[in-house]
């Protein structure tokens, strides 16, 4: 599993990574998903693959959350820590596994306003874009 | 189970009702609790076999796993839509979030064992850390008082 590069913020390296792989995971999912799911649901055969594609990048965060959560608590001041994103992807990994059904899980879909409200709770949209914000920074550096 | 018939597991009444005043919301977390244990125990015992045949490069059948992460995926869906249930279950007595917590890490093992074993390395749960899971007092609990 690849992970995203690194920012030149307060964290370890590791750590760094993991935060954002998964802020950058967390705004890929969320703007892809509503085209995935009407993809899928009106029959199209690759967005399912697309859409398993996107669940195993989640489930890999998401593990290595939970394998390596003592060096992230320890690597991640706490006001950026990637955990704050753990419950809204994995509202986004229910809806995307309900993708892969056959036939789809269409109970399990996230609405309109269900997807815009993942980002609502925890001030969760400010430390996505802070955190992308600064990986480009540090990329441009 | 298919996730259409997981569905009608927990929307369905308990019989016998919960102990005290009977109220929806209660109900519902009650419903996600039995059945998502139950659920837990059953989908971890495939896991138990898939795991090892994955690790060995064996063929998973993919259907086969992507059911059975559809099926723990209905439920902490539906357990989510109304987390407030969840989240205001006496700590202390519940930790209801345990449960979604052992849910989740099974998922994401689940949907791992759709990839490729090298790529993915050693990212899914160990059979041991998946029988720590079971440690959850929310969790042994319901498993022995059983359905109801």
């Amino acid at each position: 599993v690849t992970f995203r590069r690194k920012p030149k913020i307060e964290a370890n390296e590791w750590s760094a990574t993991m935060l954002v792989s998964t802020a950058f995971e967390l705004r890929d999912a969320i703007d892809e998903y509503p085209s995935l799911a009407n993809r899928v649901l009106a029959g199209d055969a690759d967005a399912g693959e697309r859409a398993l594609d996107r669940a195993q990048r989640i489930a890999a965060l998401g593990c290595a959350m939970v394998l390596r959560k003592d060096d992230i608590v320890a690597g991640t001041p706490e006001d950026i820590s990637p955990f704050r994103a753990a419950p809204a992807l994995l509202k986004l990994e229910c809806a995307l596994v309900g993708l892969t059904q056959y036939p789809p899980d269409e109970r399990a879909q996230l609405d309109a306003s269900e997807l815009a409200g993942l980002l609502d709770q925890d001030d969760l949209r400010s430390w996505m874009l802070n955190v992308i914000d600064a990986a480009d920074r540090a990329d441009g550096s | 189970v298919s996730t259409s018939e997981t569905y009608e597991l927990i929307d369905a009444p308990l019989e016998p009702p919960p102990p005290g005043e009977r109220d929806e919301p209660k109900d519902h977390f009650y419903r996600h609790v039995i059945h998502g244990v139950a659920i837990l125990d059953a989908i971890a015992a495939e896991y138990r076999v898939l795991l090892p045949a994955w690790q060995s490069g064996s063929p998973v059948p993919r259907p086969v796993v992507l059911e059975l992460a559809g099926t723990v995926a209905a439920v902490i869906q539906s357990a989510l839509r109304r987390a407030e249930v969840f989240q205001s279950a006496p700590e202390a007595e519940f930790r209801p979030m345990q449960l979604i917590g052992a849910l989740e890490q099974l998922l994401y093992s689940l949907v791992l064992l759709t990839d490729d074993p090298e790529a993915v390395g050693e990212l899914p749960l160990a059979v041991e850390e998946l029988d720590d899971l079971f440690e959850a007092a929310i969790i042994r609990d319901a498993l022995a008082d059983g359905p109801g």
